[in-house]
C-alpha cells in the first residue's frame, strides 16, 4: 500500500489540474475575496468625517457643547485619528457653513437652535448618500454623531426640569456626577468573543469551506481511476494479486493529504496575508484543516464509487455541488450571507447536511468562542459525516467488485 | 517458438457460458492452453474474443463453467494465480504524469511488494522494450509506438508464466510491430505461456504455435495453421493478368479437375483451386496451350482468412 500511496501523492501533485483547483484556486479565490471585501471592513470602521460647527452666541452659552465636540473632533491637522469622530471646523454663523457645504468642504454642520439644543444639519448629497447606503462610513459616523447629540440634549434638559423642581439637588455633587457620567456606573465591559468579530471573517471561512471541498474531486478521480469499469488502469489492477482496499486505501490517503496540504497553503495565506486571525489558536486550526479534509476526501471517495458515470462527470458533479453548497454557506456575498444567516436562524438543521458550512463552522468555533465545546461538537459532525461517506463507499465499491467492464 | 508439453495445460476452459441479457457472448466454449506455448485467439470484431479474456481474468462474471489457470480456479479473490498472471491490454493503460520507470515499477509493485527484487525487474522490462533512453520521460511525451512499448512493459514486468496479449499491435507502425512480435517470441523462448488474441491472421500464423478460430462465441477450430488449412477444401489461388482471355478459354479452366471458380473482368483471371499438388501447372499447360499471353501469374496458399471464409461463410474482417 505504500507504493501505491507514494504514486497517487506523486500523481496529485503532478497533475496540473488537481494542482490548479485545489492548491491554487483556493488562494487566488481568498486573494480575490480580500481585494473585495477591502470596502467593507472600511464600511464598518469610524472614519472622521468634516463637519462645520457654528460657534455664535448661542453656542457660546451651552459650554457642555464645545466640550463634546472637542472630545470627539480631530486636530484641525489633517492626521486622521482613528478615535475622533469629526474634522470640526468653527464658523461664526449658519451662512457662513452652508457655504462650505456647498463647496464640499464639509458634509454638514453643528450649531445649538434658540431653545439651547444642538443640532445637526447635512448637505443634500451626503444626506442621500447616507440614506441610500452608498457610503457606510459616513453613516456611521452620523449616527454616532446623532447619539452624542441627542444625549447632550436630554442632559440639559434634565438639568432645566431639575433646577424648576428641586433647585437643592443640583449643589449634590453624588447627583451631577451620576447625571453627568450617564448610566456608565451600571453597566460594565465585557467580551463576547475570544476575539474581536470582523465583517471579512464569514467570507473567509466559507473561502475555507469551500476550498475543501474542492479536493473531494481528486480523491473522485483517483477512486474512479481504480474501478475496472471506469478505467482501462482500473481493468489493469483489478487483474493484478493487489486488493481493492489497498488500491482505495492508498488512492485515498494520498488524496487526503493532498488535500490537507493545498488546505494549509490557502490557510496560512488568509492568516497571513488577509490577517484573518485565530487569536492564538493555531494548533487547533490545524486539527480543523487536517479533520475537514479527511472529511472531503470521504465525500470524494463516495462520489468516486458511484457507478458507470466516468472521473470526469464526477469531478464536474463535485464542482456542482460545491459551488451550490457554498451559496448556503454565505460565500458569494451579502446576499448568499442573508440565505445563510436565515437557514441559521430558522431551519438550523439544514445546515447539518452541509459539509461546507460545517467546515466553516469550524473555524467560527474556534475564533469566536471561548470555550471548546462548540469546536468538538462540530468536529463530531464532521466524523458523523466522514463515515456515513466512507461506508457509502465501501457499499458501492463491494457492489462493483464484479461489475461488467 | 518455445516446445511445450501438451500434457500441462496452463489454462483449462470448460463450459463457459456468458450471456448479456438474452444475447449469448460465449456459448459452451472450451480453452486448453498448453504451458510453453503461444495460442493464438482469432476471430473477428464481437466473435467473443475479449469477453472470454475478461472472463477468464475475473473482470467479468459468467453464468456458467469453469476455469482454472496451472491448475488452480481462477477467481476475483485467486491472489495466488493472478501473480503468475500478466496482461498487455488492446488500449494503452498508463498513467500520463509518472515517468516510464515510474509507471512500470508503479504497476510492478501491485505484483512484486518488494522494492530491492523490483528495481532489477523494472530495469529488464525496460531493456526488454527498449525504453532505455526514455525511461525518465513522462509517458504523455511519448510517441503511440513508445507507448505500446510501455504498455506491454507494465504487462510483462512482474515475469507471469502466462500473459494475455489483447491486439498489441492495433493501430503500431510496421516497425513497431515487429519489434513487439519479436519481443514476445523472445517472452515465450524464457519459458512464457501466451495467450494472443488479434484480428490481424498474418501475425497469428507468424508467431502461434496453435490457432483457435471462434466465431458467435464458439469454438469454430483448432489446431496449428497447417492443421486448419487442411481442414478445407479451398487450395491455392491463383491470379493471372491478362488482356486475350476468350470465353472458351474460361469455360476450358472452368472445366478443369483442379477449378473451384474461375473469373475474369476483363484484365484478371482469378482462379480458386481445390486442394492439390498440380493445380499451377495443370493452370499453365491449358494457357500455353490456349496460347493466352499473360504479363503477371501469382499462386498464393490458402489463408487463415480462407479458412474462415469456408469454415463461416463470411470474412475475418467482417
Amino acid at each position: 500500500m505504500w507504493q501505491v500511496f507514494l504514486t497517487n501523492v506523486k500523481m496529485s501533485f503532478r497533475n496540473f489540474s488537481s494542482v490548479f483547483w485545489t492548491l491554487a484556486f483556493p488562494v487566488i479565490l481568498a486573494a480575490m475575496m480580500m481585494g473585495m471585501l477591502s470596502g467593507v471592513e472600511k464600511g464598518h470602521t469610524v472614519e472622521a468625517q468634516p463637519f462645520a460647527v457654528v460657534n455664535d452666541a448661542a453656542w457660546q452659552k451651552v459650554p457642555s457643547a464645545g466640550k463634546m465636540v472637542g472630545s470627539i473632533s480631530s486636530a484641525q491637522s489633517e492626521t486622521k485619528d482613528g478615535d475622533q469622530l469629526i474634522k470640526a471646523h468653527t464658523v461664526t454663523n449658519r451662512s457662513q457653513a452652508m457655504n462650505r457645504l456647498d463647496e464640499h468642504k464639509d458634509i454638514g454642520y453643528i450649531y445649538m437652535d434658540g431653545d439651547g439644543l444642538i443640532r445637526m444639519v447635512l448637505a443634500d448629497r451626503d444626506a442621500a448618500e447616507i440614506q441610500s447606503g452608498g457610503n457606510s462610513a459616513k453613516g456611521v459616523t452620523v449616527s454616532l454623531l446623532s447619539a452624542y447629540m441627542a444625549r447632550l440634549n436630554q442632559t440639559g434638559s434634565t438639568f432645566k426640569v431639575v433646577a424648576q423642581a428641586n433647585p437643592a439637588r443640583l449643589r449634590d455633587p453624588n447627583f451631577l456626577t451620576g447625571i453627568q457620567s450617564g448610566n456608565r456606573t451600571y453597566t460594565r465591559t465585557i467580551k463576547l468573543t475570544h476575539v474581536e468579530p470582523t465583517m471579512t471573517a464569514p467570507y473567509y471561512f466559507a473561502v475555507l469551506g469551500m476550498a475543501c471541498m474542492i479536493g473531494a474531486g481528486v480523491t473522485a478521480s483517483l477512486i474512479a481511476s481504480t474501478q475496472a469499469n471506469l478505467s482501462k488502469i482500473g481493468a489493469r489492477f483489478a487483474v493484478s494479486p493487489s486488493p481493492v482496499w489497498v488500491r482505495v486505501g492508498g488512492a485515498f490517503l494520498a488524496t487526503w493529504l493532498f488535500s490537507c496540504i493545498s488546505l494549509m497553503v490557502a490557510y496560512v495565506f488568509i492568516r497571513t496575508v488577509c490577517g484573518m486571525g485565530v487569536g492564538g489558536r493555531d494548533p487547533v486550526a490545524l486539527v480543523a484543516l487536517v479533520l475537514s479534509t479527511f472529511m472531503a476526501s470521504s465525500f470524494g471517495a463516495l462520489l468516486g464509487a458511484l457507478p458507470r458515470l466516468s472521473a470526469e462527470i464526477k469531478v464536474g458533479l463535485n464542482v456542482f455541488i460545491d459551488c451550490t453548497l457554498s451559496v448556503f454557506a454565505g460565500l458569494y456575498g451579502p446576499s448568499t450571507m442573508d440565505i445563510d444567516h436565515s437557514i441559521q436562524e430558522k431551519t438550523p438543521y439544514l445546515h447539518y447536511l452541509n459539509p461546507v458550512k460545517q467546515v466553516s463552522n469550524l473555524f467560527y468555533d474556534i475564533v469566536y468562542y471561548d470555550s471548546f465545546r462548540p469546536f468538538v461538537r462540530t468536529c463530531l459532525i464532521l466524523v458523523i459525516m466522514s463515515a456515513v461517506f466512507l461506508a457509502g463507499a465501501a457499499l458501492l465499491l463491494r457492489r462493483q467488485r464484479y461489475e461488467h467492464l | 517458438m518455445n516446445t511445450f508439453n501438451d500434457q500441462e495445460s496452463a489454462l483449462k476452459v470448460s463450459g463457459l457460458v456468458k450471456r448479456y441479457g438474452s444475447m449469448v457472448a460465449l456459448d459452451h466454449f472450451d480453452m486448453d492452453v498448453h504451458q510453453g506455448e503461444i495460442f493464438g485467439l482469432l476471430g473477428p470484431n464481437g466473435s467473443g474474443k475479449t469477453t472470454a479474456i475478461n472472463c477468464i481474468l475475473s473482470l467479468l462474471t459468467y453464468d456458467s463453467g469453469t476455469i482454472t489457470i496451472f491448475g488452480g480456479t481462477m477467481g476475483p479473490t485467486a491472489f495466488d494465480l493472478k501473480r503468475r498472471v500478466g496482461m498487455v491490454p488492446q488500449d494503452v493503460a498508463v498513467f500520463d504524469t509518472l515517468t516510464v520507470e515510474e509507471n512500470i515499477d508503479y504497476f510492478c509493485s501491485l505484483y512484486v511488494p518488494a522494492r530491492s527484487r523490483r528495481r532489477h525487474l523494472v530495469d529488464e522490462a525496460i531493456d526488454f522494450v527498449g525504453l532505455g533512453d526514455f525511461r525518465r520521460y513522462r509517458s504523455s511525451k511519448l510517441s503511440g509506438g513508445l507507448l505500446r512499448r510501455l504498455n506491454i512493459a507494465c504487462g510483462i514486468a512482474h515475469k507471469p508464466d502466462l500473459i494475455f496479449f489483447d491486439e498489441p499491435t492495433v493501430a503500431v507502425d510496421p516497425q513497431s510491430r515487429n519489434a513487439i512480435l519479436e519481443g514476445i517470441g523472445e517472452l515465450n523462448q524464457q519459458g512464457t505461456t501466451v495467450v494472443y488474441t488479434s484480428h490481424y491472421m498474418e501475425e497469428v500464423e507468424q508467431i502461434c504455435d496453435r490457432i483457435m478460430i471462434m466465431d458467435h462465441g464458439r469454438t469454430i477450430a483448432l489446431g496449428t495453421a497447417d492443421e486448419l488449412k487442411d481442414m478445407i477444401q479451398v487450395g491455392e489461388r491463383i491470379s493471372v493478368e491478362t488482356l486475350d482471355l476468350d470465353d472458351s478459354t474460361l469455360d476450358a479452366i472452368n472445366a478443369l479437375a483442379v477449378t473451384q471458380s474461375a473469373d475474369y473482368d476483363g484484365r484478371e483471371l482469378v482462379i480458386h483451386c481445390n486442394r492439390g499438388d498440380r493445380n499451377l501447372q495443370d493452370v499453365l499447360t491449358l494457357l500455353e496451350s490456349r496460347r493466352v499471353s499473360f504479363t503477371h501469374l501469382t499462386s498464393r496458399p490458402p489463408s487463415l482468412n480462407d479458412v474462415f471464409l469456408e469454415l463461416t461463410g463470411k470474412q475475418l474482417r467482417d
